[in-house]
């Protein structure tokens, strides 16, 4: 039997710095978050007892007022998406390598990579003073915060499509505009309408969320029968929001996986 | 859908190409070619041979232009490439049909959408946008498609189709430009050997039955030497061998090869 000789495995110091930062990070964490770990233990009767208080007997007479915001809301959400595709979708272009200058490419990276630190409660309350408190100032939030995701999915599908297309209709004459019609736009179609249909579904949630600066919807309400302290109300309304935000999650991610696969 | 027979896609007269000293040097310091000077006449079948890396597939791009020439001079029908601007490149592009080793064609979308990309450089901007071709210049595409036997698939979507039949498309998508010269990129070399005949016989007709000119890289000796008339050979960017294909032999392949 021949003995093998195994080749001795290097230590990589990297990882190893790694774990240990992170490790740090971690027990640092811990410890300057004040908590009050004496709470914790009352925390599962206090959930237990605010879902009796909002499960119990739920106000079903809400429920039509409650499908009327709810729908306000995804309205919200649907308008924002699309203007958000509008802007998105020629904005994504600029920043694809092979297809704008440098400057302008990073220009417009930088530009999404901001929107997407900033979440769009916050964008609303920056546009709330021009657009006033109404579902308008939400669609707009959403619709920017949509450019900052959609933008970043563009510009990468863009750059990940088949190269030989590409090549194909520049070497028939074709100028940068039927390049990307005939050249990528067959070949990423797929990709950008399973994005606009994902960035829908989070602007469906989003919009619920936006509802809690006042700019209405079903957000709006909750916020309002939370604050009167009407846990019966509040129930239906965290029925409606789940069953109709899971419906539109369940029919756009069935569409988007016959997209997907359907190639 | 019929299609009246009019005059044969290609009656323009065919192009010459006339390289002089022709130097290409890639960014990464790569010299590609070193002063090539080639003479194509109008109308000529020439199949370019040599290893990969020996600067067939960049030679074949000077001519159209996808590769810039570092040094030369390059003369392709009235253009003069060394000084070319973006919109004459793509006029002289507009001229050239190109077929490629992996097809190139848009897998998701119908074979007559990729023929007519051959009208890209012939119709407006916007009607291309929009997909708003010409009955005219669909009528080409029906001929093209016609010409190499595959007029039965035009509604089908390019990825259905099988290596063979995606290589006619893009014959076709070439011709549908009606083109004064056609270049080929190592066009059989993903597929089998009664395939690469067929596809083979398709070039040749173009250049017998319509005249245009037609220069073919392959790597195959006995694909050169059936279905060139001239060849050409290239070893480390440098022009080896260049002459008609009766006097390539067996030694000037192995001289090509190395």
């Amino acid at each position: 039997m021949t003995v093998l000789t195994i080749p001795s495995r290097r230590r990589d110091w990297r990882r190893s710095t790694a774990v240990i930062i992170v490790g740090a990070v971690v027990i640092g964490a811990f410890w300057t978050v004040e908590v009050n770990w004496a709470r914790l233990a009352e925390l599962p009767a206090q959930v237990l007892h605010y879902l009796w208080l909002m499960f119990s007997d739920p106000d079903w007479s809400k429920v039509p007022e409650a499908l009327g915001q709810t729908w306000k809301s995804v309205a919200m959400a649907w308008v924002g998406t699309v203007i958000g595709i509008l802007l998105s979708f020629p904005l994504g272009f600029l920043a694809a390598r092979g297809f704008s200058p440098a400057p302008v490419r990073w220009g417009m990276r930088v530009g999404f990579a901001i929107i997407r630190a900033v979440p769009e409660i916050i964008i609303a309350i920056a546009i709330l003073s021009v657009t006033g408190l109404t579902p308008l100032t939400g669609a707009l939030a959403l619709a920017i915060g949509s450019v900052g995701t959609l933008g970043k999915w563009g510009y990468e599908a863009i750059e990940g499509v088949d190269p030989g297309p590409i090549e194909a209709t520049r070497a028939s004459g074709g100028n940068i505009a039927q390049i990307l019609r005939w050249g990528v736009w067959p070949s990423a179609t797929p990709d950008f309408i399973s994005f606009w249909l994902y960035r829908f579904e989070i602007n469906v949630r989003s919009s619920a969320v936006l509802g809690l600066i006042g700019v209405g919807g079903i957000g709006d309400m909750l916020t309002s029968y939370t604050q009167f302290r009407e846990w019966s109300t509040v129930g239906v309304l965290i029925i409606v929001v789940v069953i109709v935000t899971m419906g539109i999650d369940a029919v756009s991610g069935a569409i988007r996986r016959r997209i997907v696969e359907g190639t | 859908m019929v299609v009246e027979h009019t005059s044969p896609t290609g009656a323009a007269s065919p192009w010459s190409v006339s390289m002089r000293d022709v130097t290409v040097r890639y960014a990464s310091g790569v010299v590609a070619l070193k002063n090539v000077s080639l003479d194509i006449r109008p109308g000529e079948m020439v199949s370019v041979v040599g290893l990969s890396g020996s600067g067939k597939s960049s030679l074949i791009r000077t001519i159209n232009g996808l590769v810039p020439i570092t040094s030369g001079s390059l003369r392709v029908g009235g253009y003069h490439l060394e000084s070319a601007r973006a919109g004459e490149l793509r006029r002289l592009r507009g001229e050239i049909g190109m077929i490629f080793q992996g097809f190139n064609l848009a897998k998701r979308t119908s074979v007559l959408n990729n023929v007519l990309v051959g009208r890209l450089a012939h119709t407006t901007t916007l009607r291309t946008l929009l997909g708003a071709y010409r009955a005219s210049d669909r009528e080409i595409a029906f001929e093209a498609l016609d010409r190499v036997g595959i007029l039965s698939k035009v509604w089908d979507r390019a990825s259905s189709l099988s290596g063979g039949q995606q290589q006619r498309v893009a014959i076709a998508r070439a011709l549908c430009q009606e083109p004064r010269l056609v270049l080929a990129d190592e066009p059989v070399a993903s597929l089998d050997p009664p395939t690469a005949h067929e596809v083979m016989d398709d070039l040749r007709r173009i250049n017998q039955d319509l005249g245009i000119t037609v220069i073919t890289n392959l790597h195959l000796i006995d694909l050169a030497r059936s279905y060139g008339t001239r060849i050409i050979g290239l070893r480390a960017g440098e022009v080896v061998f260049d002459g008609p294909v009766e006097s390539a032999s067996d030694s000037v392949f192995a001289k090509i090869y190395g």
